[in-house]
Formats: structure tokens, C-alpha cells, sequence
């Protein structure tokens, strides 16, 4: 397994796991319909994205320190290319569905808990990075790495 | 008529016309050790500079390296 394979496997980990927090404390009692009075959730969701990019962040770190063991070339481009292109397709499908099924809920009702402009704006980060990730080892994948 | 697809015999030309190993190709070449090993197992289609690259390392022509081929 190539090092810049494990560094995508550590990233798409790592925001799966913020993905995973964030599924939790949207999924908590009451917490779209009283997203106003959620001071101590909102914290807890910028920690997570804390932790997403911060760990972004100390692996491109490692990598610019150590250049020799994390040379990329063409064939990392074409895969990380080919990742962000296919992840913009899902993202846009997702963005899509989501838009959809918040409207035929509400469709009726008037009026759209705040909460969920907050849902989709932190699950649209959180989802482009962990596909772009996930396209990127599948990537790797199939050329054997 | 089938897809025509790229392929090469890098394994063989680096083995019969150098000495070099995988490592020593892909710093020649100016790649990673990961690209030389997916373009023997023709799993990646390089750029024609790469193409040009390789083939200037091992002294043959970029044709007696990478060749189409039509698939059924």
C-alpha cells in the first residue's frame, strides 16, 4: 500500500467519523426543530469540523516534510481528478435529494426549521470530503496501490 | 469491431534492455515507483511526456513500448 493511499485511508476515516458525530447529534430529540437554543451542539459540531480539517491539515504537514516519501506524479493527479469529478456528480445528487425530500416535508407546512439550512450546510462539507476520499482509494485501487 | 485500448510491454522491455529496477525507472522518469508498477500490470495509460520519458531511459522508441490493441 502506497503512502499517499494511507493518507487517504487516515482522511476518509476521519471524516467518517465527523460524519458519524454529525448524524448523531442532528439525529438527537428536538435538536432541528430547537436548533436556536442548541448553543452546546453547535460547538460540538465545530469541534468536529476542528478535528476533520486539523487532521487535513497535520497530513499535508507530514507530506510537504517529507516530500521524498510522498512523491506524487501524474497518476496521483488522474486519481485525484477523477475522484473530485465523480464526487461532484454524487455531492450534486445528494444536495439534489436532500432539497427534495426537505420540501415535500414541509411543503405544507409554510415554514422550514432553521436546523435543517444548518444540517445541510455542515453534511454537504462533511459529505464532499469524505466522497472525494472514498472515490480516491477506489481509485487507487483499481490500478492496484 | 472492438475498443481499441493502450497497451504496453514495459516489464520486458526494462528487463531485456537495462538494469534498472521499478525504483530506479520511476526516478529516471521522473514518476513513482507505484506508476512503473501500475503501467506493467496495465492498469494505467501514462502521458505522452512520461511515455516519452520511459522510452528515452530504456533507449528505444516510445512504439517498441506501447502499442494498441483491439479488444473483442
Amino acid at each position: 500500500m502506497s503512502k499517499n493511499m494511507k493518507v487517504n485511508i487516515i482522511h476518509t476515516i476521519m471524516w467518517t467519523l465527523v460524519a458519524i458525530g454529525l448524524i448523531i447529534i442532528f439525529s438527537l430529540p428536538n435538536t432541528i426543530a430547537n436548533w436556536g437554543d442548541n448553543r452546546t451542539k453547535t460547538i460540538l459540531l465545530a469541534v468536529l469540523f476542528l478535528l476533520g480539517f486539523g487532521v487535513d491539515f497535520v497530513l499535508r504537514m507530514i507530506e510537504r516534510s517529507r516530500q521524498g516519501e510522498y512523491k506524487k506524479d501524474e497518476r496521483d493527479s488522474k486519481v485525484k481528478y477523477d475522484a473530485v469529478v465523480k464526487s461532484f456528480v454524487v455531492l450534486i445528487l445528494y444536495i439534489y435529494i436532500l432539497s427534495i425530500v426537505l420540501y415535500s416535508k414541509y411543503e405544507n407546512a409554510g415554514a422550514m426549521p432553521v436546523g435543517w439550512v444548518w444540517f445541510i450546510a455542515y453534511s454537504v462539507v462533511t459529505a464532499a470530503n469524505l466522497f472525494v476520499g472514498i472515490f480516491t482509494i477506489i481509485g487507487y485501487k483499481k490500478q492496484g496501490m | 469491431m472492438g475498443e481499441i485500448v493502450i497497451k504496453n510491454n514495459l516489464k520486458r522491455v526494462r528487463r531485456a534492455n537495462s538494469d534498472y529496477t521499478q525504483e530506479q525507472l520511476a526516478q529516471i522518469a521522473d514518476c513513482t515507483r507505484q506508476t512503473i508498477i501500475a503501467l506493467e500490470q496495465n492498469k494505467y495509460n501514462p502521458s505522452l511526456a512520461l511515455a516519452l520519458k520511459i522510452a528515452k531511459a530504456l533507449d528505444v522508441k516510445v512504439e517498441d513500448i506501447f502499442y494498441l490493441e483491439t479488444e473483442k
